[in-house]
Parts: C-alpha cells; sequence; structure tokens
C-alpha cells in the first residue's frame, strides 16, 4: 500500500569500483525504515541516490510512482517533497536559524514572508528549538540544536519522506538522546521516514523494517525482531555482534 | 621654500576637485569588475572543463595585459573599429576588465573554503544550481571575499591614476597640471600621495579588522588558541 519510494537494481560505480550493487527496496508511506551497515558499505550513497543528490549508473529509482531517473524527470521538482538531515548538519552558515528553516519555503515554494515564518516556527516549536536561539547563527549552537534545526529546516518543506543519514554519529552522546527523541516524536506522528543509523537501540523500538547492507548489497531485509534478534545470515550477526559489544562495555568503578 | 608653499595653496582645490573623479572611476571599474568576476565564477562552476578551460585561458591572457596598454587598447582601438569612446569610459571599461579577472581569481580561491555540502544541502531543499550558486554559495564566497575585495579596490584607487595617459582629468592629472602651472611638482604630488596614502591606509586597516572578524567562528585562531 501507498509506495513512497522504490529503489529498482539500482548500482554505482566510484573510479570504476562497484560501492552499490543492484540494491532494490520499496518504502511505503508510514514505514520507518532502518539501514545499517558497517562504514563503507554505501549506505550514505544509497541514501543521496533517492533524492538524485546522486544519480545511479544503473537502476531506476521511483517517487511516488514517478521514475525520477528517467531523462525526461527534472529531479528538481521532487527533492522539495524529500527532506533529508545530513550527517554534519550543514545548515547554511550565513543565515540565522529563522532563515535557515524559512529558506526553503519561500525561495522553492514562493511562499510570502509572513507566511513562511508561520511555518517555520511551528518545525522550530515541532523540534523544541527555543525562541532564544532563532535568531541565533549555526556557530552559535550546539550540534544537537543544530541538528533538530537541519531537522526543522527540512520539515517546513511539508516533505512526503524524510531521509536521515547517520544524524547522531557526529554529537556529542549527551546530545543524541534530544535528535532521536525528535525522530521518534516524527515517527509517532506518521511520518515515512529512511533512516541511515548505528544507534540499535532507536532502530528497535522504532524502525518498521530494518534493512542491514554490506559492500553494496542488502544482505538481508525484515522486521526488527527478524534483522536484529534472529539474523538469518552469518555477515548479519558477525555486524550485530561488534555492535551490540559496543553496548556491552562495563564501566571500570 | 615657503613661497613654493604658498603659491601651491591657491590650486589646491583644482585638485580636490578631480578626487570625486577618480573616486568615480575606482568605483566603475570596481562595479565592473565585480560583475565581470562573479560572472566568471559561476561560469567556470558549472561549466564543463572545456569551457572551464578556456575561462582559465581567458582571465591568464587578461592578467598578463598591462593596464596603460589594457587602456590604450581600448581608447585607440575603438575608434579604429568605427566607435568613439569618451576617455572616462575607456578607463571604466578597461580598469573593470583587469579588475574582473582579478576578482573571479579571488572568489574562486575562496570558493574552496565554502563546504561543498552547502551545496549539497540546498539542492536537497528543492534549489536550482543556479539558485544554489546565487543564494548560498555565492554569498559565503563574497562575505569571506570582503576583506580581499577592499585590497583590490584600494588598488584599483591607485590606478586610476594610469588614466592620464587617456587625458582623464582625475587628482593625478590635475595635479601634473598644477605642477607645470607652479612649476614644480614637489608639493602637488606630495599633496596626492597623502590623500591616496589616507584613504588606502584606512581601507586597508578596516580590511585587516574584516578578516579577523569574517570567518563564521570557524578561525584557525581557536583552534590553535592564538
Ligand atoms: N563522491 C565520491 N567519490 C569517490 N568515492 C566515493 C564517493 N562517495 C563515496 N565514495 C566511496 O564509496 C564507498 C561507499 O561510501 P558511502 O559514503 O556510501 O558509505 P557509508 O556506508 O555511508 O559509510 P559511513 O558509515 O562511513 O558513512 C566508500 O568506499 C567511499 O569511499
Ligand atoms: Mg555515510
Amino acid at each position: 500500500m501507498g509506495e513512497v519510494i522504490k529503489v529498482d537494481g539500482v548500482w554505482k560505480y566510484y573510479d570504476g569500483r562497484a560501492v552499490v550493487k543492484g540494491i532494490s527496496l520499496e518504502v511505503n508511506r508510514g514505514d520507518r525504515f532502518v539501514i545499517i551497515g558497517p562504514s563503507g558499505s554505501g549506505k550514505s550513497t544509497l541514501l543521496r541516490m533517492m533524492n538524485l543528490l546522486v544519480r545511479p549508473d544503473k537502476g531506476k529509482i521511483f517517487f511516488e510512482g514517478v521514475e525520477l531517473t528517467s531523462p525526461k524527470v527534472n529531479p528538481v521538482e521532487y527533492r522539495k517533497k524529500i527532506g533529508i538531515v545530513f550527517q554534519h548538519y550543514n545548515l547554511f552558515l550565513h543565515m540565522t536559524v529563522m532563515r535557515n528553516v524559512m529558506f526553503g519555503p519561500v525561495k522553492v515554494k514562493g511562499m510570502k514572508l509572513d507566511e513562511a515564518r508561520k511555518v517555520a516556527e511551528a518545525a522550530l516549536d515541532s523540534v523544541h528549538i527555543s525562541r532564544a536561539l532563532w535568531d541565533k547563527y549555526p556557530s552559535q549552537l550546539s550540534g544537537g540544536e543544530q541538528q533538530r534545526v537541519a531537522i526543522a529546516r527540512a520539515l517546513a518543506m511539508e516533505p512526503e519522506v524524510m531521509l536521515f543519514d547517520e544524524p547522531t554519529s557526529a554529537l556529542d552522546p549527551e546530545l543524541t538522546g534530544e535528535v532521536l527523541q525528535v525522530m521518534k516524536e516524527l515517527a509517532k506522528k506518521g511520518m515515512t521516514m529512511v533512516v541511515v543509523t548505528h544507534e540499535l537501540g532507536f532502530a528497535a523500538s522504532v524502525a518498521s523494517r530494518i534493512a542491514f547492507i554490506d559492500s553494496g548489497e542488502v544482505v538481508e531485509e525484515g522486521t526488527p525482531k527478524e534483522i536484529l534478534f534472529s539474523p538469518k545470515k552469518e555477515r548479519t550477526r558477525a555486524f550485530l555482534n561488534r555492535m551490540w559489544e559496543l553496548y556491552r562495555i562495563e564501566p571500570e568503578w | 621654500m615657503a613661497t613654493m608653499v604658498q603659491s601651491f595653496f591657491p590650486y589646491i582645490h583644482i585638485i580636490l576637485d578631480a578626487l570625486w573623479v577618480t573616486i568615480a572611476l575606482s568605483i566603475a571599474g570596481f562595479s565592473l569588475g565585480f560583475g565581470i568576476g562573479a560572472l566568471l565564477l559561476f561560469l567556470r562552476t558549472f561549466s564543463n572543463r572545456v569551457v572551464a578551460r578556456a575561462i582559465d585561458g581567458f582571465i591568464d591572457v587578461i592578467r598578463g595585459i598591462p593596464l596603460l596598454v589594457m587602456l590604450f587598447l581600448i581608447f585607440y582601438g575603438f575608434p579604429a573599429l568605427g566607435f568613439q569612446i569618451p576617455n572616462m569610459l575607456a578607463a571604466a571599461l578597461g580598469m573593470g576588465i583587469l579588475s574582473g579577472a582579478y576578482q573571479s581569481q579571488i572568489f574562486r580561491s575562496l570558493l574552496h573554503s565554502v563546504s561543498s555540502s552547502q551545496y549539497e544541502s540546498s539542492l536537497a531543499i528543492g534549489l536550482s544550481r543556479w539558485e544554489s550558486f546565487r543564494y548560498v554559495i555565492f554569498p559565503q564566497v563574497l562575505r569571506l571575499s570582503i576583506p580581499a575585495l577592499i585590497n583590490e579596490y584600494t588598488i584599483l584607487l591607485k590606478d586610476t591614476s594610469v588614466a592620464y595617459a587617456i587625458g582623464v582629468t582625475e587628482m593625478f592629472t590635475q595635479s601634473v597640471h598644477v605642477s607645470q602651472v607652479i612649476m614644480s611638482f614637489t608639493y602637488p604630488l606630495l599633496f596626492v600621495s597623502a590623500i591616496y596614502l589616507t584613504i588606502c591606509f584606512s581601507l586597508s586597516s578596516l580590511a585587516n579588522h574584516l578578516y579577523r572578524k569574517l570567518s563564521y567562528g570557524y578561525s584557525i585562531r581557536e583552534h590553535i588558541g592564538g
């Protein structure tokens, strides 16, 4: 029901080396699709192909049934419906928090300033960014605040789906919680999400589906229960063992 | 000695009156150069390798032309093609083209300081390549360029004196005329030098001050504790 993103046999090469090797997957409306996998396995590349920031060398990408990879389709028209949040926030450094969030609605959707401001205020409220920060510049904010503003910037475009590329992995541990909390709230509101993350706790509690990717291939895909607690493939098991290991470190006292 | 200074005083206003020509010419040349520089940066950034090479070649050629030669080329070259061109316009054009080549180099060197992820995130919210350049990349390049642009302007300000050669009555030309009347170059030239120096020194101080302020709080100083 309600397929939002479909990735169909997609390949990507860098310098003659395949980094994504024939991946296919479907994200349906309301899905919280979590992608896990080791560093360098092609997760970011896959995610960036979903809004055609990276163009696949082979295969097709569909958004709500429209083939974005078709030469007749201008992906710029569809990117505004696909929000993306990056590992390093990438807020516009020369704009205040408020202008960052208003920017898309004004420049891309042609919204009037006062209308855009209302949208931006609602978006900032939804990610719990207090009024006191609205006129600050990104460099004056903590990493967690910047990432929440980045989420608000994407939400202000009222996207059909939100892509997240390791949104917490550049953050100090005490700041990851506030970002994950905002993402959980989004999930509760029914937002369709694709999330690349190493946060297995988040994956276990929020994901509707999980795909494990290794060396550019989907090794295994299924429900959180299937993938996290009874993986069938040896590679999945080995990866998860390494990850759980990280959680098991005992304090020394 | 004293009599020579006294004989210069009545002519000071002639030189000062020409200051506005100097400033107008430098601003015209700078603005034209700014437009050309920004355009070259955009073309170079978003064109294929062949066009980018051609633009680089064009910039190198332009930068290799001395200002005086450039002014002669325009002032005496245009009439040969059948257009008369006023000397003030020829001077602004020549300075603008040369400055455009320099300003595009300034922009280009600072383009590297703007992270490509800024471009990626502006594409991601649905902007076209041109809009991303216009609203996100260029404003950041521009902000970082301000000190270098101020320095470029001070060079242009002094270079307006070359327009003497095609008869523009800017400040230096007038100081030469006054010198000829009072039959001494010393005080008129010291006087215009002082004016150039005062303007350039104030602007350079401003540039140095801004240089320290404009790096988005991500300056090396903070990391090395300088
Ligand atoms: N623009 C590029 N040019 C060349 N190689 C690239 C480029 N982008 C990615 N790669 C390479 O493709 C491979 C997959 O990269 P990708 O960033 O998709 O991995 P990832 O799974 O997101 O890794 P990480 O967990 O470290 O973020 C890596 O080997 C990377 O070096
Ligand atoms: Mg990545």
